[in-house]
């Protein structure tokens, strides 16, 4: 059964790649290609399934499970050590392999002394200890002065005989003239004072408060500065 | 006659100073027997601030000391004083309702240990225990007041 010129051209037309003589030829042949392809389209319509049915499952169950070690595949069985092979070729024919590290030592000889290029930089003599050139550095840096904390080492100087013994005579003094033990203005005149430091055995402060213990001297009496952060007046 | 009177006189003149200084011994023991054994402490209260300069009256003896401070104004607001044998404690009163305790815990023939202890109404601001060189002293210093700082001397001797 052969299709007549028209029905080719109705069919070419329908389906949308037709020219426009088929176009023509098949409105000659009394037909509508516009409604011959709404038509194609509504069977086409009709016949898609509602829902897809899942191929990828069906196909996978005829393959099987299958694993392709593609990464077995392109590599040897066993990695080529290119230091052994190298070493061989060094080591070659040697019975007692040579070391590097004494060899390089021997050859450069032991190393100078780096302080001799140093020490004048920093001015330095050569035959300077670097330990002491440091510490001293570290104490007229920081102005250092050595003072005594809160210890009782400390001696009398040489006139302590003689402040002693006008203390001994202004305590008689003292005794004589005193009434309740508190000492009026003109006895507290007659006392020497030795100034001293003390010894603090212990040492607490309120909360709020700060302490700092002074000393300005071998002989001066000791500090204790007490500051109140809330700005409290004593 | 002359020379017998000449005689009283001498003699009167010898024996008497000699009894007064014997009673005035026999005084100065029974006074040495009753604070023998105690420590005579005395608190003084400076007042040191920028407001004012120079050392007033009675702080020469302490100037060098308080110059240390960065103050340039001092001026004694009071002293007060106390003996007080070992393990006695008396409470010396300053400016501000504050109060100063001390307590002596010992004393040998060249420090005497002092508890001293310095209080506001607030609660405490200094508790410290400290060892006096005999006929020395310390000094607290810090709390405000009146545009500047009090320094408490603290003096014990015995």
């Amino acid at each position: 059964m052969g299709l007549t010129e028209t029905e080719a051209s109705r069919l070419r037309a329908e389906d949308g790649v037709g020219s426009a003589d088929d176009e023509k030829q098949a409105v000659a042949g009394g037909h509508d290609p516009a409604e011959d392809r709404a038509f194609r389209q509504a069977v086409r319509a009709a016949l898609v399934p509602e829902a897809t049915p899942p191929l990828a499952d069906t196909v996978m169950a005829r393959l099987g499970s299958m694993r392709s070690d593609v990464r077995g595949a392109v590599q040897e069985e066993v990695a080529p050590r290119i230091a052994d092979s190298v070493m061989s070729v060094v080591m070659d024919g040697c019975a007692n392999p040579p070391r590097v590290s004494e060899a390089i030592r021997a050859e450069a000889g032991g190393p100078q002394s780096m302080w001799s290029a140093i020490a004048p930089a920093v001015g330095a003599d050569i035959g300077q200890d670097i330990g002491e050139l440091l510490r001293g550095s570290v104490n007229a840096e920081g102005n250092f002065e050595a003072m005594g904390w809160m210890t009782p080492r400390r001696r009398f100087a040489i006139g302590g005989l003689g402040v002693a013994i006008a203390a001994a005579a202004a305590v008689l003094f003292t005794i004589g003239l005193g009434g309740d033990g508190v000492g009026s203005a003109a006895t507290s005149a007659m006392t020497p004072i030795l100034d001293a430091p003390v010894d603090i055995e212990d040492l607490e402060v309120g909360a709020s408060s700060l302490v700092q213990v002074l000393q300005f001297g071998e002989e001066a009496p000791t500090i204790i500065f007490v500051s109140d952060y809330a700005g409290d007046e004593l | 006659m002359n020379l017998f009177r000449w005689l009283v006189v001498i003699v009167l003149s010898v024996a008497a100073p000699a009894a007064a200084s014997a009673a005035t011994g026999d005084l100065f023991a029974e006074k040495k027997s009753a604070t023998g054994e105690a420590v005579k402490i005395r608190v003084w209260t400076v007042h040191a601030s920028n407001q004012t300069k120079g050392v007033g009256d009675g702080l020469e003896r302490i100037e060098k000391h308080l110059r240390n401070l960065n103050y340039e104004g001092f001026s004694l607001l009071s002293k007060d004083g106390a003996s007080v044998a070992p393990k006695a404690s008396k409470k010396f009163n300053v400016v501000g309702d504050k109060s100063v305790k001390v307590t002596v815990l010992s004393k040998d023939e060249k420090r005497a240990r002092v508890r001293v202890q310095v209080t506001s109404p607030k609660g405490k601001l200094l508790d410290t225990t400290v060892s006096i060189r005999r006929n020395g002293f310390f000094m607290v210093a810090g709390p405000r007041h009146k545009k500047g700082v009090l320094v408490l001397p603290i003096f014990a001797r015995y």
